[in-house]
């Protein structure tokens, strides 16, 4: 019973951990560069499915899977860079909107590698090279390096040069560009540093949960709770994603506990409207506000 | 093969006005209020979740229940606007997209909450009708959503063109701040426009009650076909929305039978890229307008 019932909260803590890192990739692109994508679920579907794939049907480590989900997902970080650069604020964002659902319509009949929407069970054998554990503690340890090394790239970016040019671009893109900054370049170097960041979060997660099939992982829902939890942290902070993490996703786990999928969706959204409307710069901004008044 | 050439056309163009019904009102909010409205497809799930329970508690006709729904739905998209759309008008997009983003999930899961997640249709006399004209047949339902989608588009254009709350709002499209010198009232026209916009929604969700399943996500499925027209059309203009659904309609219906049913939906969000690729600002929208969507 105890051993339960410390799974349940170390579950928790792991999805913590990992939706914090995920928001915290989204966060470099959206709050820095003012690139508010709603396609990220494309990038974390995709590094989860070359993992499974790799893994299940040509038996080799999840580890190369890995490797291979870093170069599609920012090899398609640049495809999909290309027609979307060119527009601005919703029109970027509905256009980003287009991605994951393609993805989703990809997997669901390519299923000579994805075997469609029945989802692709990962056998479990625990080890390091298969990236499988047998405790979750072992899982909370990986979590945490993964949103630590991403909260430490974004307090890299957020000192240096790269995000000074994001934030230009961000607030003023023809002004920024006639200071000199190459624009296109540093919007695609985050778009690439993002897709890469999300895509070990999929291989992440496919060798947690051990089980795939495309809404699981392709779903809005995803991109939506990706920027949820930044925005709600403070969008534009390094600590914003994770503080939006520790606050809602354990509120989360309470919630699916007693509520259907209905109810708690629902506290979700008014969550959401609730941060949008009266706390804009989230709880870290917010707090930022207080202490210099 | 050929010979079925003429009924996949008529089909296509049909479905292509409700798709361009389905669209007026995303692009009007977005052509007055320069707010991309998430949010749009559940007001059309709301419309149709009303069409349907007007229907089964008190047989009333899906059509007469236009009458009903939208003054209510104009009522709320008013209340709505004061409370969700005022406060983030100037404000970033992220904060923009995720108000009407919000929106949505809470409509949505409301409706979950309440109907729960069952697929529900409505069936009238005149569900299963069609016309025969030579060797095409025409739904009947299908018939009807087209006419009131040209009606009401005609009705919006004549509206924004003639009447003075018309003029008023292309004038605050122009320049918001010279507007209000001039004494136009520009909160209470983002109150009207927003609230015209989800009455259209409400209207579209009516219409297809007859044809389509009520179900909470329904809003989501619809919406990004919506979106798809909308850019296709031009982002702001009406006639844009007709145009853009036909051909959508159209594109659909031909890919789905001479090419393949899983193509039908994938050719729309190519033809979304190309478009956003060739030609930004939509086939009849202004150019430059992608980009005003951002200050």
């Amino acid at each position: 019973m105890s051993a339960l019932f410390n799974d349940y909260y170390l579950n928790i803590a792991v999805m913590t951990c990992l939706w914090a890192a995920l928001s915290g990739a989204w966060n470099l692109m959206a709050g820095y560069g003012g690139l508010v994508s709603l396609g990220q679920s494309a990038f974390f579907g995709i590094g989860a499915y070359i993992t499974a794939i790799v893994y299940t049907k040509y038996g080799l480590s999840p580890w190369l899977g890995l490797i291979a989900g870093i170069f599609v997902t920012t090899g398609l970080a640049v495809v999909i860079s290309w027609p979307c650069f060119r527009l601005r604020g919703a029109f970027f964002s509905l256009a980003t909107l287009v991605f994951p659902i393609a993805m989703e319509i990809v997997a669901n009949n390519w299923s000579d590698f994805t075997r469609g929407p029945s989802g692709i069970a990962i056998p479990f054998r625990p080890g390091l090279d298969t990236f499988i554990f047998s405790s979750r503690w072992a899982y909370l340890i990986a979590a945490f390096v993964l949103m630590m090394m991403v909260y430490g790239i974004t307090r890299w970016m957020h000192r240096g040069k790269l995000g000074l040019y994001l934030i230009a671009v961000r607030d003023d893109e023809a002004t920024a560009a006639s200071a000199g900054i190459n624009t296109v370049k540093v919007k695609l170097v985050v778009t690439m540093i993002s897709a890469a960041l999300t895509a070990v979060g999929g291989f992440f997660y496919a060798q947690y949960i051990l089980f795939l099939d495309p809404p699981s992982v392709f779903s809005i829902d995803i991109s939506v709770q990706i920027a949820l939890l930044s925005i709600i942290g403070g969008l534009g902070t390094p600590l914003g994603p994770i503080v939006g993490s520790l606050v809602m996703t354990p509120l989360d786990g309470v919630l699916s506990q007693f509520f259907g999928g209905g109810p708690r969706l629902l506290i979700y959204g008014v969550a959401l409207l609730a941060a949008v409307l009266l706390a804009p710069k989230g709880i870290v901004g917010t707090m930022k506000a207080w202490r210099r008044s | 093969m050929l010979d079925i050439l003429p009924q996949l056309l008529v089909s296509g163009l049909l479905i292509g006005g409700v798709y361009g019904l389905l669209s007026i009102g995303l692009t009007l909010i977005f052509g007055m209020l320069r707010i991309v409205n998430f949010a749009q497809g559940e007001f059309i799930m709301f419309a149709m979740f009303g069409a349907f329970w007007l229907h089964a508690l008190w047989g009333i006709d899906p059509y007469l229940s236009i009458f009903i729904i939208t003054p209510v739905v104009f009522g709320l998209g008013q209340l709505i606007e004061r409370v969700v759309i005022k406060p983030i008008l100037h404000a970033p997009h992220a904060m923009q997209i995720f108000a009407t983003f919000g929106l949505s999930v809470v409509l949505q899961n409301l409706a979950l909450t309440f109907w729960g997640p069952d697929y529900r249709s409505v069936q009238t006399s005149y569900t299963s009708q069609s016309f025969i004209v030579g060797n095409v047949a025409i739904s009947a339902t299908s018939l009807y959503a087209f006419l009131v989608a040209f009606l009401m588009a005609g009705a919006l254009m004549a509206f924004l063109q003639f009447s003075r709350d018309g003029k008023a709002l292309r004038a605050m499209v122009q320049n918001r701040y010279a507007a209000s010198l001039m004494g136009v009232n520009t909160d209470r026209l983002n109150r009207l426009a927003f609230g015209a916009g989800v009455a259209y929604a409400a209207v579209a969700g009516c219409i297809l009650t007859p044809i389509y399943y009520t179900y909470p996500t329904a809003g989501v499925d619809l919406i990004i076909t919506a979106f798809v027209v909308v850019v296709l059309g031009g982002l702001g203009s009406v006639a844009g929305a007709m145009v853009g659904g036909l051909i959508i309609g159209v594109t659909q219906t031909l890919t789905g039978f001479f090419i393949s049913v899983e193509l039908k939906d994938v050719i729309a969000l190519v033809l979304f890229i190309l478009i956003l690729l060739i030609r930004p600002q939509g086939l009849l929208g202004r150019a430059g307008m992608e980009e005003v969507g951002t200050k």
